[in-house]
């Protein structure tokens, strides 16, 4: 990829946004970790939607209320945690294909449902590299826009995309049969048994099965950490010798008290783990708000890993949904006729209609008509 | 019993598993951990996996399971470590041969805990700073924060507890002891160490390949400098 000169300006940076592509790799064997996307799922359907290659660096937007400003047209896509999307006020669908206008407003609300919600700009967020990575790590300052959280004023570069590169269709959905409203279910966390499982005796393991926990309000990042009947027994040691931190580990110090390890994780850690989150659960897990209910129920690993497949499949490389209902009208211009596909996008305030507007087989572009 | 029975392959989630090549902290369960990392980069399965992640008794090996199914790499792995050939103790001159030099300044305003090390163990501060850099130590692994080294083989005549109150801010390159450990601070960040001395190598540099001059495994010397340049970032000189 080449530079390009678009650049997103950052008009309200909610409380928590970064930028996060498919995680720094390579490097935990030097104390460097992985950060990256913590619904993974939600960020490669976004890429997806806008044309990119599904590792791009996104905005992801925990606890959302961002507004966007692009200084040129760009194909945006809203996923994970459920809120409110406009464009200049204008209502607009999640999970879709969007042409927002160079001049317009994009505005994403406070989540309902889940935390952290990502918007995929076409050509991806081209924040620098470091270490094979833009994502930010927050703990160590690396990665991102200096990194750190976004904030009001920041300008963020949009990298360039192939000349001969085509985005989907304004108004291209998800797979058939993916489940936007995961966020929604209560159903439990699946988990595999963790690393030192049998440390915790049969006791304690009951609990940890038996137990509803409630997601803190201090878990970020690094982790979500659980509240909830002690995951603990006065006999048991829950120091280990420090060893490899996974994505999805339920680490339990010795106030027992579960922390799920996430994307920020330190890359050792030296508290004994009880279970592992299966991959096709894990952006679930990692979107429970603070306050959430969560339980946790076992798979055997040979199932989690043919939910992973499944689940996989279906994100990475399941056909996305065209979509319907375009009008056809042949419009001359300079003597010249051309076939233009026009859809209606919606109205709202300041602009009374938006139409999304295809001359030929070239690209989409947005038109406002107030 | 041999390195072989004791080691435990562990399925620690759907994308990994855990080996364990021991129980405790020792230099030859971890020379199997480092020996291992390397069979595995040169088998078979080294296309499926996704990172390896080295600590003092265990190498987590993340893979893809779009390649391979836990059974499949359990019986690989199993496979590789009946066929290894885990090294003796002696093999450990080899490693103390290619270790590491980092120059230290010690004492004085860089190290401005020495004395108090020295105290503690009833020794001069000459005869600290000739046992501390007497010595080959291990980097049993890298962890915690980019390029910290947890370092193994220090005389137990230098041991000295942590400071009670940790210092707010401690300079990159920071050379300390705490309790039986000994190791240095690749970047400024709080912490409790006694302090005896400062390395001017930048030990972690994301611009570098590897980004950490420490690896994981060797063995690592520190050489006593009488001063040294310093390359401060402008926060990192107001150490308490």
């Amino acid at each position: 990829m080449t530079d390009s000169d678009n650049y997103i300006e950052v008009v309200a940076a909610g409380p928590r946004t970064t930028v996060q592509d498919s995680g720094r790799r390579g490097a935990q064997r030097y104390g460097v970790s992985v950060s990256g996307v913590l619904d993974s799922d939600a960020a490669v359907l976004g890429n997806r939607l806008v044309g990119n290659d599904s590792r791009c660096a996104v905005l992801e937007c925990t606890f959302g209320n961002v507004n966007l400003r692009f200084d040129s047209d760009a194909v945006v896509a809203v996923t994970g945690a459920r809120a409110d999307v406009g464009i200049s006020g204008i209502p607009q669908p999640m999970w879709t294909t969007l042409l927002v206008p160079s001049d317009a407003g994009f505005e994403v609300g406070i989540p309902t449902e889940g935390s952290h919600v990502y918007v995929a700009v076409r050509g991806g967020i081209d924040a620098p590299e470091v270490l094979g990575s833009r994502s930010t790590h927050l703990g160590t300052k690396m990665g991102g826009l200096d990194g750190r959280v976004l904030a009001a004023g920041d300008s963020l570069p949009i990298g360039a995309v192939a000349k001969d590169g085509r985005a989907p269709l304004a108004g291209t959905t998800v797979p058939d049969g993916f489940d936007a409203s995961y966020l929604a279910s209560s159903a439990p966390i699946r988990v595999v048994p963790g690393a030192q499982y049998e440390v915790f005796g049969e006791s304690v393991q009951s609990v940890f099965w038996e137990s509803v926990f409630t997601v803190s309000a201090v878990s970020d990042r690094q982790g979500a950490r659980l509240e909830g009947p002690q995951v603990s027994a006065s006999d048991m040691r829950h120091d280990i010798v420090s060893e490899a931190a996974y994505f999805g580990a339920v680490q339990v110090p010795s106030d027992g008290q579960p922390i799920v390890l996430l994307a920020d994780r330190q890359t050792t850690g030296g508290y004994a783990k009880i279970a592992s989150v299966i991959s096709a659960d894990l952006g679930r897990m990692a979107q429970l708000a603070p306050g959430s209910e969560v339980r946790f129920e076992e798979v055997d690993v040979s199932v989690a890993q043919e939910l992973g497949r499944t689940a996989r499949r279906m994100v990475h490389d399941a056909p996305l949904r065209e979509p319907g209902g375009a009008e056809s009208v042949s419009l001359i211009c300079n003597s010249v006729s051309y076939d233009v596909a026009v859809r209606h996008a919606g109205t709202g305030a300041g602009v009374s209609s938006l139409w999304w507007a295809q001359v030929g087989d070239g690209e989409e572009s947005a038109v406002a008509v107030s | 019993m041999s390195v072989v029975d004791q080691i435990r392959v562990v399925s620690a989630s759907d994308t990994a598993l855990l080996i364990e090549f021991g129980d405790g902290i020792s230099e030859s369960v971890n020379r199997c951990v480092y020996q291992f990392m390397d069979v595995v980069r040169q088998s078979d399965i080294a296309s499926h996996v996704v990172e390896m992640v080295p600590a003092y008794r265990t190498l987590l090996v993340a893979y893809d399971f779009d390649a391979v199914t836990d059974a499949q790499m359990r019986d690989a792995v199993s496979e590789l470590i009946g066929n290894a050939d885990f090294a003796t103790d002696s093999d450990g001159e080899r490693e103390i041969g290619k270790a590491i030099e980092i120059p230290v300044v010690y004492g004085g305003e860089h190290g401005p805990d020495l004395a108090d090390v020295a105290n503690h163990a009833g020794l001069s501060e000459d005869e600290v700073v000739n046992i501390h850099s007497g010595t080959t130590y291990r980097v049993f692994m890298i962890g915690f924060a980019p390029g910290f080294p947890y370092l193994g083989g220090m005389d137990s005549r230098i041991t000295c507890p942590r400071l009670t109150t940790p210092r707010v801010l401690i300079p990159a390159g920071s050379v300390g002891i705490a309790e039986s450990q000994t190791g240095l601070y690749p970047n400024a960040s709080a912490g409790g160490w006694r302090i005896i001395g400062r390395s001017p190598t930048k030990l972690f540099n994301v611009e570098a390949d590897p980004p950490s001059v420490l690896e994981p495994g060797a063995g690592v010397r520190f050489v006593s400098v009488e001063s040294a340049e310093f390359d401060d970032a402008p926060s990192s000189g107001t150490a308490e």
